[in-house]
């Protein structure tokens, strides 16, 4: 029976509810000792000296390195910009400067505190509308111009000194269209909008074992999204040849976008080489939280032409992504964030020019949605808005906007296997769009709102699997794609199990491993079932030819006319037919051989694409795939204590095919409940030296049940456009859930009470302040 | 200076020695070796740790290990095994509950202790309850369906 699409249960299951399932954090080995961060008090400092000699003496202390242990090598995602630990200069509060590996956590805390290190404070920048100055107060990186970099960015006359991305889109004649809209009876519509800080606050804090072998190889697990990013980076961090280092991921708890890279990993593993003993390194809550990369804010200026009909003939943008002490993760944001500004709409002039820039703060990373979810909150308030303006439907007035199958959007991607019009119908359906809000007895107010938004899933990329054939005819899948809780694995394994028509519990997953298991690109941008996906079918099917050459002898039939299914190998259209079992022979005290070769299927699927020119953002199929989906909110606004109450949630996203339509149930709601926090309360705060004041989650607030709407009120509905190129159909799922969250959030906001807050997170004091502000002015504020 | 520490966990009984400063979850989990109960935020907010003491829901990283002396401890693993799964567990996952699985054994627990102490909750009880668990992949929604499949026929 076909489990492809059917809610088979995650097969990583049984392990996580018994508490059997083994995450870094639970990994102890022989004689392993525990490593500790010194890290910088201030946001930007001159390192004149650093003397580790009391903390060396101290009893129970092994190993203390600084930069100057490591090799001198500059690392980054594309731009090579961040030593691993502070080199000659500290650029955000909690950068590290050395680091302690100790008998026991509470040693190599103390250790730390023992290490004394010779600071010259510099003047810190913060804003970034000064960071992007031509002659900014502060210049953060000055061998900027010395550093490797793997991107082009757009040129410019004069490059800001503090400024590591530049991105243009040059499409239609925008000039034209502002006149246009002008003249016509139109409209223009101008505002500045801005997301906040947010942290992808795993669960499962960041952390890594690391234990070298006597040959100089280096053996590390850690919960990355990447096993194979992370082996290149710490072979570039240590100066190793990459086939010295083991990278093995064990159960991740959680990722989000935020263990891309394991820079603790590689510290523990420098730490482990001075002590000759292995160590393991788990960063503390306020750690993890403070120091680790985040979602950075944004600012975006847009400003749109449109007809008195409601038609968007013109947009023009201009992003500051508020980058940190260094460009990492976040280097590909202000690009990707481009993606939303035509969105799903046709749009004849689009003029974009982004931005990125360093500032003395937490740096920039990535979290769920890339960039998309951050200008999807300015996109999709702009549509309400404009909505508004002309008098329309907020629903038709995008249905009126919205580009038709086979066209290409302003940035040249394919309006392919194109859902927007089914996900937005389907979701206001679901929320009853067409029945106002009850009225609630004052200070209550209640409003619907609604958002449309798109994930791209970027290229060029590539997966390979391995596919093992067993002589009880089971299967073992290797695939270097991770698990992060979405469900990847037993996606795999349904597939799997179809391709051979075996039952699920004959295919063993082998579990991410760079000695055993094949190059993955990444667990990130919505990619595994996808990508990953179609390279095990294609390692099925090579799996699968093998067996029907082998056996095409021994049945006496030609290789295309059989076929493979539950563990046989039968002729078609005759009842002629060997086991699996019979491809193998006995083997005097080895049980049973693989009469010829073992049976190994193997595959690669990659998808090139062509790059965007950075002056224009044009090129030709610039993403793997584009993903579809809407969601709406309903909300319960008290404008005394300004308390926003999701009352209602429903997330309509396009799958393709719903390869396990629990797991897509599990991503509306999950990803709905993260993007509710981001919407209304996640906000990492900073004093005026840079350093975070809610590291810890207690005041740096994610949500819990009780942000919730009752589970009458949650609702998950599930759209399938095949995809040309998904396996099955089947696109990602674990973004776009995040996406259109904020917008439909603020859009019920101004439908309850009629004030727009501009920027995230919209929290009870904003709420009050813009009510107060509307009610003295007697008027609505923004639209 | 380490101290001796007895306790029961999952019905077995532990002479270990730990740091008068080790929490009780340290104690289980780098003392005993059970590592099902997970440590996430060190404070009290997210309910990772969660076991039971003598029937109670405790939050193991606001406990000290030594207070626990002479005490009764149940954890994740001690609820159901692999072969015999409590129905909690069960239930988890089959109504989708679990994603990365490190907030799951802190949420059964705390299921756990609700349905012991009040075997047909209401989706508010149960919201109640689960107040002090975080789950950042969000299973909130599913774990009530999952908690609801479990308690009294009448509040389905």
């Amino acid at each position: 029976m076909a489990v492809v699409g059917t809610s088979t249960k995650r097969i990583d299951g049984i392990e996580k509810v018994t508490g059997t399932a083994e995450f870094t954090t639970d990994i102890v080995l022989p004689r392993m000792i525990h490593a500790k961060l010194k890290r910088s008090p201030y946001a930007h400092a001159k390192i004149l000296g650093i003397d580790t000699s009391k903390a060396e003496q101290m009893p129970g202390v092994r190993a203390v390195i600084t930069a100057a242990d490591l090799p001198d090598v500059r690392l980054g995602v594309l731009t090579l910009d961040e030593h691993l630990l502070a080199h000659d200069k500290t650029r955000l509060v909690g950068e590290p400067v050395a680091a302690v590996a100790a008998d026991t956590p509470e040693i190599a805390r103390a250790a730390c505190e023992q290490i004394e290190v010779e600071y010259e404070e510099l003047a810190p920048l913060f804003d970034p509308e000064e960071a992007i100055k031509l002659d900014p107060p502060v210049v953060l990186h000055e061998e900027y111009e010395e550093y490797e970099k793997l991107l082009e960015i757009a040129e410019m006359d004069e490059r800001p000194p503090n400024l590591w991305q530049a991105y243009r889109i040059r499409h239609g004649d925008i000039d034209d269209a502002f006149k246009k809209a002008e003249d016509e009876g139109g409209y223009i519509i101008e505002n500045r909008y801005a997301t906040g800080y947010v942290h992808t606050a795993c669960m499962e804090p960041h952390g890594a074992v690391a234990q070298w072998s006597s040959d100089g190889s280096l053996t590390l697990w850690a919960g990355g999204q990447s096993p194979y990013i992370a082996r290149d980076g710490l072979a570039k961090a240590l100066d190793l040849s990459p086939s010295k280092v083991r990278v093995i991921v064990p159960f991740v708890g959680g990722a989000f976008g935020g263990k891309l890279t394991v820079k603790e990993g590689a510290i523990a593993a420098s730490l482990a080489h001075k002590a000759g003993r292995p160590v393991k390194i788990i960063l503390t809550r306020a750690e993890d939280l403070a120091a680790t990369a985040a979602r950075t804010p944004f600012i975006f200026d847009i400003k749109d032409a449109v007809t008195k009909d409601g038609i968007l003939i013109g947009r023009k943008v201009t992003s500051i992504l508020w980058g940190g002490g260094y460009s990492g993760e976040g280097i590909l944001k202000p690009i990707f964030s481009t993606h939303l500004y035509p969105g799903s709409y046709r749009l004849a002039a689009l003029w974009v020019d982004s931005y990125g820039v360093y500032t003395n703060r937490v740096s920039g990373g990535a979290l769920r949605g890339y960039g998309c979810a951050e200008s999807a909150w300015a996109v999709e308030t702009q549509m309400d808005i404009i909505a508004r303006k002309c008098d329309i439907d907020a629903v038709e007035l995008r249905i009126n906007n919205l580009l038709t199958e086979g066209e290409r959007t302003a940035i040249t991607m394919p309006a392919h296997a194109f859902s927007a019009h089914e996900c937005l119908t389907k979701c206001a359906d679901a929320i009853e769009w067409e029945t106002p809000s009850e009225s609630l007895e004052s200070p209550w107010y209640r409003g619907k709102g609604i958002a449309l938004g798109n994930k791209y899933s970027f290229a060029p990329t590539a997966s390979s699997t391995e596919l093992k054939v067993h002589e009880d005819a089971s299967c073992e899948l290797r695939t270097s794609a991770v698990d992060l809780g979405q469900g990847a694995y037993t996606i795999l394994t349904q597939i799997v199990a179809d391709e051979f028509g075996i039952e699920i519990d004959q295919v063993k997953l082998v579990t991410p491993d760079t000695a055993i298991t094949p190059f993955d690109h990444v667990a990130g941008s919505s990619r595994q079932t996808f990508h990953t996906g179609n390279a095990t079918r294609m390692a099925c099917d090579d799996a699968k030819r093998q067996i029907r050459e082998l056996a095409a002898s021994k049945l006496e039939a030609d290789p295309d006319d059989l076929e493979v299914s539950g563990g046989r190998i039968s002729v078609k259209g005759s009842s002629k037919s060997i086991e699996v079992e019979d491809l193998f022979v006995v083997e005097m005290l080895a049980g049973k051989r693989p009469a010829v070769d073992e049976i190994i299927g193997k595959a690669t699927w990659e998808v090139t694409a062509s790059p965007h020119d950075p002056n224009t953002g044009q090129g030709e199929e610039p993403m793997a795939y584009m993903g579809h989906g809407a969601q709406a909110a309903e909300v319960e606004v008290n404008v005394e204590t300004g308390q926003v109450r999701i009352r209602r949630f429903v997330s309509a996203i396009d799958v393709g095919k719903a390869m396990n339509p629990q797991g897509v149930e599990m991503q509306n709601y999950g990803g709905g409940c993260m993007g509710i926090g981001i919407a209304l309360h996640e906000d990492m705060c900073f004093d005026a030296n840079g350093e975070m004041t809610n590291a810890s989650l207690m005041d740096y607030k994610i949500p819990s049940i009780v942000e919730m709407p009752l589970n009458e009120y949650m609702e998950s509905i599930i759209v399938e456009v095949p995809h040309q190129h998904g396996p099955y159909g089947a696109k990602g799922a674990g973004e776009i859930v995040v996406v259109p969250t904020s917008p439909a959030i603020g859009n019920a906001i101004y439908d309850a009470i009629g004030v727009r807050i501009w920027d995230q997170p919209l929290t009870p004091e904003k709420v009050v302040k813009a009510w107060k502000e509307k009610q003295a002015s007697g008027n609505g504020s923004g639209s | 200076m380490k101290y001796p520490l007895s306790l029961t966990v999952n019905d077995e009984n532990y002479d270990i020695l730990v740091e008068p400063y080790h929490t009780l979850m340290e104690a289980i989990r780098d003392g005993i070796g059970l590592t099902g109960t997970k440590c996430a935020c060190e404070d009290g907010r997210c309910g990772t740790c969660t076991v039971m003491v003598d029937g109670q829901l405790v939050k193991s990283c606001l406990m000290l290990g030594l207070q626990a002396n002479g005490k009764s401890v149940l954890t994740i693993e001690g609820m159901g095994s692999p072969d015999d799964l409590h129905p909690l567990q069960a239930a988890f996952l089959e109504h989708g509950a679990v994603q990365c699985g490190y907030c799951t054994p802190g949420m059964l627990l705390t299921a756990k202790q609700l349905l012991d102490e009040n075997p047909n909750p209401t989706e508010d009880d149960i919201r109640s309850a689960f107040v002090g668990n975080l789950c950042r992949c969000g299973v909130y929604t599913h774990a009530t369906e999952a908690v609801l499949s479990v308690a009294g026929e009448e509040n389905r």
